[in-house]
């Protein structure tokens, strides 16, 4: 609400502003690393999975089901429905490329040069020649999407997950890549822009829909899991620490260091 | 509107200076591209069966996949008997069962097995069944170990975004190919699978009755 407020009032806009979002990041930044570890923390194939909250991530967890099974999936089947494939593949390419900034900005404070110049072409071909964003036609070319956040960018800079967190309607995140999510929705300058030219319910808009293509590209991945798994929350868990230590790594998990080491059974 | 033309012109510099700078990033590829070459022979050798392998391997599978002339039964029993024949079950069992392993008794650890097998295979041709009428890509092999090579792919839906599979190979001792593990976006099944394992037979007491009861067909 302080935030909102402060942005009506131009004049101390933007200092007050960014002193909030820098209290997010450092906050999410102290906490994550002040977290230590027990001897409850699992650890597998590099990866330590601290879960100090597990009962009350458990019954998180179990009330997503239940919003999933009785709203969100309906929605889901519904847009589905009402949204040819490939219609739902221009907007997914149409909302990639307004990420484009948030992106961007991530990948500098990352270090990643060629990634960063990998989004400003992504975003000049696909706006232009992709119309508005709606084709990738950089894509096509070879330059490829590549997601980043400030979960990821907290990642590169050392910063440890933290205690591991189911969150109401999002899912599975931990402190660390929930600061990152915060801090990225109130620095995402696409969002600055909009609530400083009256536009919040566009952005409103597009947020929605952000979750909703989210929520469509994983419902068959997450279906196939939990039939698949016998202790679902152990499985959702331990994949979403495997898929965000190979976003961090961007997706060059095949490296020697970033797999699990596979012991040769024959050998004993 | 000057935030937006210093932006604009911000992210001008900077594409004129990344892409300078990303020049010599090309350079350093490039050398890298060359000590790639100079690994041993035998390792090559292997890199090269195991592309072959996999290859193979999908092209068969999708094949399985897409031949309409056979029946939904038969379909998948071939299916499953590719998988039966192409994966290193019993590794991939050992791994996933963890330290638990060690501290199961023999008979345990032979019904573990079989009830293992007959769940992967079920688990394995159900995901991939999804996979019908899409194309496998291969793109490069990494030597991950004294006898794996990674062999990374891509999955081309008919629309949307290329889905990353690595297949982990390895050679076994009587020379033999088979797939140890396959990574799908960067998330090991095999991993997975572990996890899901272990908190099963932790919240159950520590023992690995547990998990075969949950792996048990039901009457």
């Amino acid at each position: 609400m302080n935030i909102i407020s402060s942005i009506k009032n131009k004049k101390d806009a933007s200092s007050s502003f960014y002193s909030n979002l820098l209290l997010v990041a450092f906050s999410s930044l102290a906490l994550s690393s002040c977290s230590s570890m027990t001897s409850n923390d699992i650890y597998e194939g590099g990866i330590v999975i601290h879960d100090p909250m597990e009962n009350s991530n458990r019954q998180m967890m179990a009330f997503n089901q239940s919003i999933d099974s009785n709203i969100i999936h309906p929605i889901v089947k519904g847009y589905r429905a009402v949204t040819p494939r490939a219609a739902r593949s221009g907007i997914r390419n149409f909302l990639r490329n307004l990420k484009s900034p948030m992106i961007f900005a991530n990948q500098l404070l990352q270090g990643d040069l060629s990634g960063a110049r990998d989004v400003l072409l992504r975003a000049t071909i696909n706006t232009s020649i992709g119309l508005g964003g709606i084709f990738d036609v950089a894509g096509y070319e070879g330059i490829e999407y590549e997601y980043e956040d400030f979960g990821q960018t907290l990642a590169v800079w050392g910063v440890d997950h933290g205690p591991y967190m189911v969150l109401p309607f999002i899912g599975p995140s931990s402190l660390r890549d929930y600061g990152g999510y915060i801090t990225d929705y109130l620095a995402d300058p696409l969002r600055v822009y909009a609530f400083n030219t009256d536009k919040q319910l566009e952005y409103t808009g597009k947020f929605m829909m952000d979750h909703l293509d989210i929520r469509d590209s994983l419902m068959d991945t997450l279906n196939d899991l939990e039939n698949s798994s016998i202790d679902y929350y152990a499985a959702v868990r331990s994949t979403y620490y495997q898929h965000r230590k190979a976003l961090i790594n961007d997706h060059k998990g095949t490296a020697q260091t970033t797999i699990p080491a596979f012991p040769y059974y024959e050998d004993e | 509107m000057l935030y937006y033309k210093t932006i604009l012109s911000l992210s001008v510099i900077a594409t004129i200076s990344i892409s300078t700078s990303s020049l010599a990033f090309q350079g350093n590829n490039q050398s890298q591209n060359v000590a790639k070459h100079m690994i041993p022979a035998k390792n090559e050798q292997l890199e090269i069966g195991a592309h072959k392998f996999v290859s193979d391997l999908t092209t068969k599978g999708l094949g399985i996949l897409s031949n309409e002339n056979l029946s939904g039964e038969k379909r998948n029993k071939e299916f499953k008997d590719l998988l039966q024949s192409s994966f290193d079950m019993k590794s991939i069992a050992r791994f996933a069962l963890g330290r638990y392993w060690r501290t199961s008794t023999k008979s345990e650890q032979n019904e573990y097995l079989k009830l293992f097998e007959n769940m992967i295979v079920e688990v394995y041709s159900k995901r991939f069944s999804n996979y019908k009428g899409q194309q496998i890509e291969l793109i490069s092999t990494i030597p991950t170990g004294k006898a794996d090579i990674m062999v990374s792919s891509v999955l081309i839906p008919e629309t949307g975004a290329k889905i990353d599979i690595d297949w982990r190979v390895r050679k076994k001792k009587d020379g033999q190919l088979k797939i140890i593990d396959i990574m799908v976006e960067g998330v090991s099944m095999a991993m997975t699978q572990r996890s899901d394992f272990s908190s099963v037979i932790q919240r159950g007491g520590g023992k690995i009755e547990v998990l075969l009861a949950h792996l048990r067909p039901e009457d």
